[in-house]
């Protein structure tokens, strides 16, 4: 007959005792990997919106690009290298400001985007006037610039262009590299490639100028125009 | 019993967790497919109003269908616009697809629609997602080809 007064044995107590530290060591390990996958999550979303912003940005400010600048004195355009890519993190090209111009020297900035990798920061710099994407920390950043030919048309006669030479169309590439907040101060071989979010995007250089992205330009337009 | 009690109080935090898990990676795959809808677009919008035009014009554009606007570029190059060296965000890539349409309105407006189409790894999900972004272009008042005498732009 068992003795209700009976207490438990060592034995009895050890295993009890292993079976719980391996249910809280398992408890431990799901937070853990749970609270993990949670800031790699936190990380992708922010880095994400950091990206989208980036792209807005440079977006905006390629689309008011100063391709077409006049040189005092000349009535004739000059197509100048239209983007720098100063090192693999920085591009750095001229746009049309803001400020309206009446002369034939039509106002531009300079603007520079560049990725400083000891922060991680991303700086968008207007006429020397810095602003750092807040939300943006990148591991890597590169830009591209590319030029490449369109193609005709499948029936092979080509565009009808008033001077006849090849179309070709410039553009920026961006890829753009975040770790999570975790993996973020990690050594690289232990870091996971779900840890890290890469996002690619393009900005084509446009072909054509109006007033509906360059408002200050038309003055200073019609005056270049009847002079060609 | 304890065990029992352990699990109800752990099951709501494992579905929280999935799920945020699972809506990062949606919204990741959303991004990616704006992304490149929006350069798509973009591309589109930059090239020459005329090239375009004519383009959608020769194709039958005119009878208002919407056309299919194949590889503008020579090389594959559309290609390399969305490659990256990460093998990662190469997986991702390959589960995306796009179709550009045009149409002329008239002789100084087009229609510019892409539709970007992609699947999740793992995702038991009939129909693939869908990224609709359309715009209209209006010819512009100064364009590259019929009015500048520039040299080659390379």
């Amino acid at each position: 007959m068992r003795n209700p007064r009976r207490g438990f044995t060592v034995v009895e107590v050890l295993v009890a005792l292993i079976l719980a530290s391996m249910v809280l060591v398992l408890i431990w390990k799901f937070f853990w990997g749970e609270q993990r996958r949670f800031a790699m999550d936190q990380n992708r979303l922010t880095g994400l919106q950091g990206a989208m912003l980036l792209d807005e940005y440079l977006s905006w400010d390629l689309e008011r690009i100063a391709l077409f600048l006049s040189e005092p004195g000349r009535t004739q355009f000059t197509l100048n290298r239209p983007v720098e890519i100063v090192t693999p993190g920085r591009l750095d090209f001229r746009m049309f400001a803001e400020e309206a111009g009446n002369s034939l020297d039509i106002p531009t900035v300079a603007v520079s985007y560049r990725h400083e990798p000891s922060t991680g920061r991303v700086i968008r710099s207007v006429d020397g006037k810095d602003r750092t994407f807040l939300s943006l920390l990148a591991e890597d950043v590169q830009f591209l610039s590319r030029s490449v030919a369109v193609k005709p048309p499948a029936s092979g006669t080509s565009y009808e262009f008033t001077f006849g030479q090849k179309v070709e169309m410039h553009y920026v590439k961006y890829l753009l590299t975040c770790y999570s907040g975790v993996a973020r101060d990690m050594p690289e071989a232990r870091r996971k490639p779900q840890d890290r979010v890469t996002l690619v995007g393009a900005v084509a250089l446009p072909f054509r100028s109006d007033r509906a992205y360059h408002p200050y330009w038309r003055t200073a337009r019609s005056e270049l125009l009847s002079n060609l | 019993m304890a065990i029992l009690v352990v699990a109800m109080a752990v099951l709501p935090l494992i579905q929280s967790g999935t799920s945020i898990h699972k809506r990062s990676y949606l919204t990741e795959y959303h991004v990616i497919a704006s992304l490149r809808a929006r350069t798509l677009l973009n591309f589109v919008s930059s090239m020459d109003f005329d090239l375009v035009h004519q383009y959608l014009a020769r194709s039958g554009g005119t009878s208002g269908a919407e056309i299919v606007i194949e590889d503008f570029f020579e090389s594959g190059e559309l290609e390399f616009l969305f490659a990256a060296p990460s093998n990662h965000y190469r997986k991702k890539i390959e589960n995306f697809s796009h179709v550009l349409l045009g149409r002329p309105i008239g002789n100084d407006m087009l229609r510019i629609e892409v539709v970007v189409n992609w699947r999740i790894p793992g995702e038991r999900r009939d129909t693939p997602h869908e990224y609709r972004l359309a715009t209209l272009l209006q010819r512009p008042e100064f364009t590259a080809s019929n009015r500048v005498p520039t040299g080659s732009v390379r």
